[in-house]
């Protein structure tokens, strides 16, 4: 449920462009410096902002850590610093780090912050207000509904799997029989649903004109404006000081 | 306003048709029981005449169905004079708020705005669910949600509104509430409306026809007043002939003080009672009252946050969590939806998969599946999902007792089903616990509970508001059991 703040008021439309504005800025990013401000200005946006599921950022941190732990074990690339037994860790391999996890955390953080602050009927009618036709709007809207209704699908699986003694080991050999055995109940619930979704959504009339009238309609406000541009061009200000003035892992300490 | 002639449902790769020659006609104003067992082609003929057959879901159709002397091609234009609301509300519901839900049908036929909130105000005191419009869908109970369910589709205007068992999974508040919200909308609305039901009892009050359906055929076309219409009354509301079980002695299960919270929400609190062994215990209580919580701390799918639970040799507190998986060779349990629980390809597999897991011998899964085979009369090759509603349930139930566990639990095994299945349910069950097994059913079904069960523990809001044998705790607590229109 999203929160009653000042995002949560913004038009989706802006924060959806905001929000792909500033993850293509991340992903084009090579400074370790620069991801971290973006990592720790997206922590902060959450934390005031985000509320919901911290699981899903406690999850992607300790995702994060692996990624980083693996570059600096593996990538042995730059100055040599110090050798765990016959692992060397090098400048390459932490600055690679650094930035493969910083990216990933920071994209997952910023559209969980995204998520909470939009209800999924807001962002289909504020796509419908730009101009996108009923279906394409409401597909993201009814996938935003759809996730954790499915989370919850899979956890009964789980634990209907579990209450008749399938152990759920984490081998390769668990993992391809909890695989086998999960596939075909999630597929008969899925279309279950989706069976009884459409029939009720066409049933309602929907696809039967290109254009719907709507309850509450989305415009483009003079902040929704301002916030878009002030974020963006703040974006773009740090990509640009990446690529002209690079700060390092030396630079960092 | 609704004609059906010589209306012909088989669906893709199926050799039967789901519905064969099915003519009828339904006046305007008419309030229509269509009745049936389960797989009679109820649905699918309601189905059919909305037009979601063979538009959303394949099949073969020939025939006629004409509304208000119109023969509909295109879904989106029956949608402007049939409404069919299905089973589960929840599954229908495309946004986030009653007003948006409500509002989505007006919006997708260009309805102006004004006239929309107008229609939404409307719509929603014909079901006496005015005060739920700011509500979020999520913090409904089950009663009203079909409420919504069913303004979304008043909202339209329709002439005619098909409802399809809208009260399968609802405890008895809820039905009493979604039956008065039908009889209320029936008489500010003067609308057609025909009821698809297993169950009579709560709507042929109200009906003005009733029509069975058997075997893809309709064999029964009665009117109110008729003397056959009577004799549909009075069998609407007779008991099916369940199987009596005897009480045993001795503790089983014993829970002190036992409480379970998450979220800073407490779900269950400081619930304390023992559960004789061989006993069959009817957990009942309203939607939401803690009932599946309770069931889950059984089996080791949650842990206690307070209190202690002790059963066969094991003992759960919030300090000891115990593995579902060691639980699970004492405890069966079977889910709500049988679609969650199918992992076998054939019957055989699925019967055995426990017996598997857990390494025993095979023998008496393979007794279980001669005994399931036998009485359903399919093979044990076949694929559990090819097989019928009523034996999804049954193959579930199979599979979770046949590698012996002490205790059987079910969580609502009879939503859905007909008398016919609900009794079958209840022959296997009365099996089970010949065996000596201590049986546990979440049921909202009070004939059931009456009659096969010898305890009942009533939750209310987490808390026990009744407890011992079944016959007192029903009839202490009729009240909170009502059926009937108010």
């Amino acid at each position: 449920m999203p929160l009653d703040n000042r995002p949560s008021r913004m038009n989706p439309v802006t924060k959806l462009a905001v929000l792909v504005s500033l993850s293509v800025v991340v992903l084009l990013l090579s400074s370790e410096a620069y991801v971290l401000i973006f990592l720790i200005a997206a922590l902060i946006a959450e934390r005031i902002f985000g509320g919901g599921r911290r699981a899903i950022v406690r999850g992607a941190t300790m995702f994060a850590i692996a990624i980083f732990v693996a570059q600096v074990l593996f990538n042995h690339s730059g100055e040599e610093l110090a050798r765990l037994w016959i692992i060397g860790v090098t400048t390459g391999g932490i600055a690679w780090g650094i930035i493969i996890a910083g990216k990933f955390l920071t994209l997952i953080t910023m559209s969980k912050t995204f998520v909470s602050t939009t209800r999924a009927s807001d962002l289909s009618a504020a796509l419908t207000s730009a101009g996108l036709s009923n279906r394409a709007a409401f597909m993201p809207a009814l996938a935003m509904r759809y996730v954790p209704v499915f989370q919850l699908e899979l956890a009964t699986v789980r634990e209907a799997q579990a209450t008749r003694g399938m152990r759920l080991d984490k081998s390769i050999r668990g993992i391809i029989r909890s695989v086998r055995y999960t596939t075909l109940p999630m597929l008969y619930v899925a279309l279950s649903k989706v069976n009884t979704l459409a029939s009720s959504m066409v049933g309602r009339g929907f696809g039967a004109f290109r254009t719907r009238t709507l309850l509450r309609a989305w415009r483009m406000t003079s902040w929704d404006v301002a916030v878009a541009v002030v974020v963006i061009a703040l974006g773009v200000v740090l990509f640009f000081l990446n690529s002209w003035a690079p700060l390092g892992l030396a630079d960092l300490l | 306003m609704l004609e059906v002639r010589d209306l012909r449902v088989r669906y893709v790769n199926r050799s039967k048709p789901a519905v064969d020659g099915l003519t009828f006609s339904v006046a305007a104003g008419e309030f229509v029981l269509l009745f049936g067992d389960s797989a009679s082609g109820k649905s699918t003929a309601m189905q059919a005449v909305c037009g979601m057959i063979p538009h959303i879901i394949p099949a073969d159709v020939s025939g006629t169905v004409k509304v208000d002397g119109r023969e509909f091609h295109d879904p989106a234009e029956t949608a402007k004079v049939v409404g069919m609301v299905q089973q589960d509300p929840e599954a229908q519901f495309c946004t986030e708020t009653v007003e948006e839900e409500v509002a989505f049908g007006p919006e997708n036929f260009n309805v102006p705005q004004p006239e929309i909130r107008r229609r939404i105000d409307s719509a929603l005191a014909s079901v006496g669910a005015a005060h739920l419009k700011d509500r979020d869908l999520s913090t409904l109970s089950g009663g009203e949600k079909q409420k919504v369910a069913i303004a979304s589709m008043l909202v339209l205007n329709p002439k005619l509104l098909i409802l399809d068992e809208p009260t399968s999974s609802l405890d008895p508040r809820s039905v009493s509430e979604v039956v008065s919200a039908i009889d209320q909308m029936r008489r500010t609305t003067g609308i057609t409306v025909i009821v698809v039901e297993h169950r009579l009892s709560g709507f042929v009050g109200m009906a003005t026809r009733v029509l069975e359906m058997e075997s893809a055929r309709l064999v029964r076309d009665t009117r109110a007043g008729e003397p056959a219409f009577a004799a549909v009354r009075k069998a609407a509301h007779s008991v099916p002939d369940y199987p009596r079980i005897e009480r045993r002695q001795g503790a089983a299960i014993s829970a002190e003080g036992l409480a379970f919270s998450i979220g800073g929400k407490t779900i269950l609190d400081g619930l304390c009672f023992t559960i004789a062994e061989g006993s069959a215990l009817a957990l009942m209580g309203e939607n939401g009252a803690g009932k599946t919580t309770l069931l889950r701390i059984l089996c080791g799918l949650a842990t206690p946050t307070s209190g202690n639970l002790t059963m066969f040799g094991h003992r759960i507190d919030a300090a000891r969590r115990m593995d579902p998986w060691i639980l699970g060779k004492d405890v069966g349990l079977v889910f709500q939806n049988p679609n969650h629980q199918i992992f076998g390809e054939t019957v055989q597999q699925e019967i055995g998969f426990a017996s598997e897991n857990y390494g025993n011998d095979m023998a008496s899964a393979q007794s279980a599946t001669e005994d399931f085979v036998k009485a359903e009369g399919v093979s044990r090759n076949i694929h559990p999902h090819c097989l019928s509603f009523g034996q999804k349930r049954r193959v579930n139930i199979a599979s979770a007792s046949a590698h012996g566990p002490k205790l059987l639990m079910l969580d609502e095994p009879f939503a859905g089903q007909d008398v016919h299945n609900a009794l079958k349910i209840a022959q296997q069950l009365e099996k089970i616990h010949r065996a000596g097994r201590t049986i546990i059913v979440v049921t909202h079904d009070l004939d059931f509970a009456r009659a096969f069960c010898t305890d009942a523990l009533l939750l209310r809001k987490g808390r026990v508001a009744a407890f011992g044998n079944a016959d007192q705790v029903l009839s202490e607590n009729k009240d909170l059991f009502s059926k009937e229109v108010p």
